[in-house]
């Protein structure tokens, strides 16, 4: 564990492999300085899934099984690391089977987060980490008897990127699908904590957007649009938004309200794409035969 | 009489053994769930160089240690250690042999328990004592920067006195206040035992700056094998910019004049006596035999001032002895009883242990005695080292000794190993021969 100069704890270079998957060593390690990646190689490719800080333990299960090691643990920057090996392991534990603690603690985290990421999971769309359209009819219905209690507003934005299959056709289906998490990652951080942003199709997202009322939601819309316009993706791809905002009405329901965002969104289409339009009914009571349109 | 939501815990002293145990009672009371105060008594501040905040510099810290540690949640910081130590050179009679880490976890490491050595104006390394206390900062521990003037019993709980003000009443008072400060008196009285026994052992700091410590030291430990009486154990080991000469046993500043100017050392100096200028030099005690009962009801005694281990691995023993005395207060009460059943067991394996050291030590004495069995030390060594096939016997024994990697006992029973003691006649035997050949 000590490097040439004498030092304590094995010093690491940048993107040196600490621990390969795969590999039987039964080694338990520490990071003592710097930050190790945990990276999961499969046949989709590397992905680094978390980085560890000082303190943290990695490669346990190999120490307590004997499997090999779930992932590969690669340094990041210079990291230095302590390494208990299994015999050593094993002698310890029977001597004071108390300083075990600590590592139980942490594998119950990490069940824990791992169990947390497995409800995300089923709930989150795998390209864009946003919710799944199925999760929809919950989520409104939340809001709205959250806003019917409260008194407050609750709206609806559907976005859709323009020119999705011009890019996917041109480019080629990975930028396009990188355009898509790129421009839902902008859309992410543009709305507010408590909106709730879900993948409604290929190329189309809906924002749930609690406490705004329709006019709000108009304006926040087209923030919205200028980020997504203002913004340039990979290699300099740039692209726009259609938007299409609805609002809770009296004897509404959430059938009509994506029904009438659905409208807005068609007449933006129709208009030359890459604006804002709202729809809602004359008298704000959810009759669906007498529509109104609203432009910014 | 137990640990209970909310119990204050007065700890005096905040080298390893106070900053351990308070550690571990908050870690433990944390799995049990409940939360304790603790306020800790250290006059020191770890933060300054030289004197003040001098807590010894010769520090030695386990490979072993340091996992253990980190498998506890304590990550030593790489500045914290000065050099890792993993080879050690035997000198005596004017022949020197390398000899390589026996095995891979029983590396040593050296830090400096306080700042550093007087005269380090601005230090690339930090103090571990001073490191622990900062942890325990982090975890809320509240530091009373005072000195402790008594503690007295007060319808049952201690409470301490320090310079202008009370503290207390407390549940539980820790005492790990070393035998180099008066503070030990303190609990002759209450406990009715008299102060452990000490004797003098000897560290200095020569600051050959990082070169000519790369260049004379390297990352050996430097033991010699000389005939002075009271002297069980002379080393010089490096640190990062200093070398620290470290002599165990009942050290006068005499005998330590005697070894500076020894053949051997001058030889490892290149003869030139200015490198060993020292930066500063001291001679703390060490405990040479600990309390039978360092505990009563509701106080407690760990590291120096209760039992530690013999000459080596105190911060080991601190660790050790820490975790025992935390866990039995946190989990099995703080009377008297519980001690005596949680606590007292720990001690007495130190204790036990700490006898067999004695012999071994004086084994030892005999052997640096006459030229003779230094003569086949050294050969057996060097022939283990240069051949393959032969077993590292005498090689790993002086490796556990020298480091204190090994429990006494453990090192005892390897030495009264048939084919070790075999070995070694006949190497004397040989070199005996070889000799009246000369």
């Amino acid at each position: 564990m000590f490097g040439k100069k004498g030092d304590l704890g094995r010093p690491y270079k940048d993107g040196e492999v600490i621990a390969r998957q795969n590999e039987m060593s039964g080694t338990l390690y520490v990071v003592q300085g710097g930050k190790v990646q945990v990276v999961l190689e499969s046949d989709y490719g590397k992905e680094v899934i978390e980085l560890l800080r000082p303190g943290r333990m990695f490669g346990a299960v190999s120490v307590i099984t004997k499997d090999p090691y779930p992932a590969s643990y690669v340094a990041k920057g210079e990291a230095r690391v302590i390494s208990i090996d299994h015999e050593l392991f094993m002698q310890r534990l029977h001597e004071d089977p108390s300083f075990c603690y600590h590592l139980m603690e942490e594998l119950a985290g990490d069940i824990l987060s791992l169990h947390r990421e497995l409800d995300n999971q089923a709930v989150r769309d795998s390209l864009t980490r946003t919710f799944i359209r199925r999760k929809f009819d919950e989520l409104i219905r939340k809001e709205l008897s959250r806003s019917a209690r409260q008194n407050t507003d609750v709206s609806i934005a559907l976005f859709e990127i323009d020119n999705c299959m011009k890019i996917n056709a041109q480019y080629g289906n990975e930028i396009g699908n990188q355009l898509i998490r790129d421009v839902a990652m902008l859309l992410q951080e543009t709305i507010r904590t408590p909106d709730i942003l879900i993948r409604w199709s290929g190329s189309q997202f809906l924002a749930i957007l609690p406490d705004t009322d329709f006019d709000q939601a108009m304006n926040a819309g087209e923030r919205y649009r200028l980020a997504v316009e203002s913004t340039s993706f990979i290699d300099e791809v740039t692209s726009t938004i259609s938007v299409g905002i609805a609002h809770h009405e009296d004897n509404d329901n959430p059938d009509n309200m994506v029904q009438r965002a659905n409208l807005a969104i068609g007449r933006a289409r129709g208009k030359g794409r890459n604006q804002v339009q709202g729809s809602r009914t004359i008298e704000a009571n959810g009759d669906m035969e007498n529509l109104q349109w609203v432009s910014v | 009489m137990e640990l209970t939501n909310g119990s204050r815990i007065a700890v005096i002293g905040a080298g390893p053994a106070g900053s351990l145990t308070t550690y571990f009672l908050l870690e433990m009371a944390r799995r049990k769930g409940i939360s304790l105060s603790v306020d800790i008594f250290e006059k020191k501040n770890f933060y300054g160089f030289g004197p003040k905040s001098c807590n010894h510099c010769g520090g030695i810290i386990s490979e072993s240690l340091i996992q253990m540690l980190a498998m506890e949640g304590i990550i030593l910081l790489p500045n914290v250690i000065q050099r890792g130590v993993q080879s050690y050179v035997l000198h005596s009679e004017n022949r020197s042999v390398g000899i390589q880490t026996p095995s891979k976890e029983k590396r040593i490491a050296s830090v400096y328990r306080g700042a550093g050595p007087r005269g380090t104006k601005d230090a690339s390394w930090s103090s571990f004592d001073g490191f622990l206390q900062g942890m325990l900062w982090e975890k809320g521990v509240n530091i009373v920067n005072k000195r402790v003037v008594s503690i007295e019993m007060e319808k049952g709980h201690p409470i301490v006195n320090v310079d202008g003000g009370v503290h207390g009443p407390y549940d539980f008072l820790v005492g790990a206040v070393g035998v180099n400060s008066r503070s030990h008196r303190l609990f002759n009285d209450l406990l009715g035992q008299p102060e452990p026994e000490t004797a003098r052992c000897y560290i200095s700091e020569l600051p050959l700056g990082r070169e000519g410590v790369d260049k004379i030291i390297g990352n050996s430990m430097h033991v010699f094998l000389v005939d002075m009486p009271g002297v069980e154990f002379a080393a010089i080991i490096p640190k990062k910019e200093y070398a620290t000469v470290c002599m165990l046993g009942d050290i006068t500043p005499k005998i330590v004049k005697q070894f500076l100017q020894s053949p051997e050392v001058l030889e490892l100096f290149k003869g030139d006596p200015s490198m060993l200028e020292k930066a500063c030099n001291c001679l703390p005690k060490i405990n040479m035999a600990g309390l039978r009962r360092p505990y009563m009801d509701r106080i407690a005694l760990v590291g120096d001032c209760g039992t530690t281990r013999l000459y080596k691995d105190g911060i080991g023993a601190a660790y050790r002895l820490s975790k025992a005395l935390a866990s039995t207060a946190v989990f099995k009460g703080i009377s008297e009883e519980a001690f005596k059943k949680g606590y007292l067991p720990s001690v007495n394996r130190m204790r036990r242990d700490n006898n067999i050291g004695k012999m071994v030590f004086m084994v030892i004495e005999v052997f640096s005695a006459y030229r003779l069995l230094r003569l086949s030390v050294i050969s057996m060594v060097k022939k283990e080292q240069e051949n393959e096939n032969v077993p590292l016997h005498m090689s790993t024994i002086l490796w556990d000794l020298f480091t204190g990697s090994a429990p006494y006992t453990d090192i005892a029973i390897r030495c009264l190993h048939p084919g070790f003691i075999g070995r070694f006649i006949w190497t004397t035997l040989k070199t005996l021969f070889s000799k009246t050949q000369d």
